[in-house]
């Protein structure tokens, strides 16, 4: 997946057929790449409903985009940066409309980032079950505290398993400012955990009430 | 943010392979300080944790794609009728039509006395002042240059810029001419009157 060259992934002939004016061509796009898009919408999002559609807008903005591309490396990077640049400005939309609807900041935190936060999960025991809604909440949470630059990079690092070199690719920027983002958001996640360990601790009740949503 | 804090991230998401990473190992085996640092980190980075993606919904590519051919048949329509789609003739014939339909418009509009546009309904009034409407138009200046030399009875009178400016009545200047305006009102007026006068008689037999 590292610097291949453009001929190797077939995504790029798919785009030049379509941008020549044959539609279908692009379906081989959205087959190829409609899971992986589905679920970095998800995970920027915290809403399947929403990636959903804003899977869709991804494609229709590559769609559009088709005959404007240069074949550079592989086509899902492509996809990804106007996947993650879609999910930043629907995030940040999100937060405008509540701010201007005069909720206040923790709801704003809290809300941005797990409107309907109720996955389903396989787990046969209740506790582990309950035990994994009240990390992937509180990861959730950790991650809308984030700036929006450090929170692409961790999503894209952690959740999506990408090298630093495909990171830079997808965001445009260099592996150094990859690394110093990801870095910083370390930092910043270590730092509210003490907090959330203590705040648990003191309202235990309240994340147990929440798991159980 | 130092050397060391970098190096600790590259090991924990496997950018650090091969001699780097073994010499870092070494180095986390010797320093206790350093080794809480990277343990640390890396409960903070496996505390991280979302839920499994939702598989893709039934039918989504085929909306998808169906949502593009609409996108596609709507950027169809309008680039048929763009402009830049129109050949070259087309996009010249139709500039110089509006340029030709401008020039036209001003000419004719600048030509057509407003007297003349008046009495367009009583011919007979136009024969009347047909003498008298085109020099009211014409600028002394075109009026001299080109057309032949008039006898002076021919000649209307020209209001000069001074005249309009000051409020003075041109149709007692020193010469003694009657006003061009009130003449062709007047006559109007009466040829209006006749008509009606005329339009009375023959219809019931008595004036209104």
């Amino acid at each position: 997946m590292r610097n291949e060259p453009a001929s190797v992934d077939p995504g790029w002939d798919a785009l030049a057929r379509t941008a020549a004016g044959d539609v279908g061509a692009f379906s081989i796009i959205v087959e190829a790449h409609q899971e992986r898009l589905i679920r970095l919408c998800e995970r920027m999002l915290g809403d399947a409903d929403e990636a959903r559609d804003a899977a869709q807008d991804v494609f229709l903005k590559a769609y559009r985009k088709a005959g404007d591309v240069q074949p550079q490396g592989q086509v899902y990077t492509w996809l990804y940066r106007i996947a993650v640049n879609h999910c930043l400005n629907k995030l940040r939309r999100r937060k405008l409309v509540r701010f201007l609807r005069f909720e206040t900041g923790s709801t704003v935190a809290d809300a941005a980032e797990s409107p309907i936060f109720d996955p389903p999960d396989s787990r046969a025991d209740p506790s582990e079950a309950l035990e994994a809604r009240q990390r992937w909440l509180a990861t959730r949470k950790t991650i809308a505290k984030l700036p929006d630059n450090q929170k692409a990079v961790l999503i894209l690092a952690r959740f999506e398993g990408l090298s630093y070199r495909q990171i830079a690719e997808v965001l445009g920027i260099t592996e150094g400012a990859v690394e110093s983002r990801l870095v910083r958001a370390m930092r910043r996640i270590e730092a509210i955990e003490p907090r959330k360990g203590a705040q648990e601790k003191g309202g235990s009740r309240v994340s147990g009430t929440e798991g159980k949503r | 943010m130092n050397t060391t804090e970098l190096e600790l991230m590259r090991l924990l998401h496997g950018e650090l392979t091969g001699e780097p990473a073994r010499r870092l190992r070494e180095r986390l085996e010797r320093d206790p300080a350093l080794a809480e640092t990277y343990d640390r980190l890396r409960r903070s980075w496996e505390s991280l944790a979302l839920p499994p993606a939702a598989p893709v919904p039934p039918g989504f590519s085929q909306r998808t794609m169906a949502r593009i051919r609409v996108e596609r048949a709507s950027r169809g329509v309008s680039w048929s009728l763009s402009w830049n789609n129109a050949p070259v003739w087309v996009r010249a014939t139709a500039a110089a039509a509006l340029v030709a339909g401008t020039v036209l418009g001003i000419g004719v509009g600048g030509r057509i006395p407003v007297a003349q546009i008046a009495v367009t309904a009583t011919p007979d009034v136009v024969q009347e002042t047909s003498a008298i409407s085109p020099s009211q138009e014409t600028p002394p200046q075109v009026a001299e240059s080109s057309q032949a030399p008039q006898t002076p009875q021919e000649t209307a009178p020209q209001v000069t810029p001074a005249q309009e400016s000051s409020g003075a009545d041109p149709g007692n200047d020193s010469d003694g001419m009657v006003d061009d305006i009130d003449l062709v009102d007047d006559t109007l007026a009466a040829s209006y009157w006749d008509a009606l006068e005329a339009e009375s008689t023959e219809s019931d037999g008595a004036l209104p």
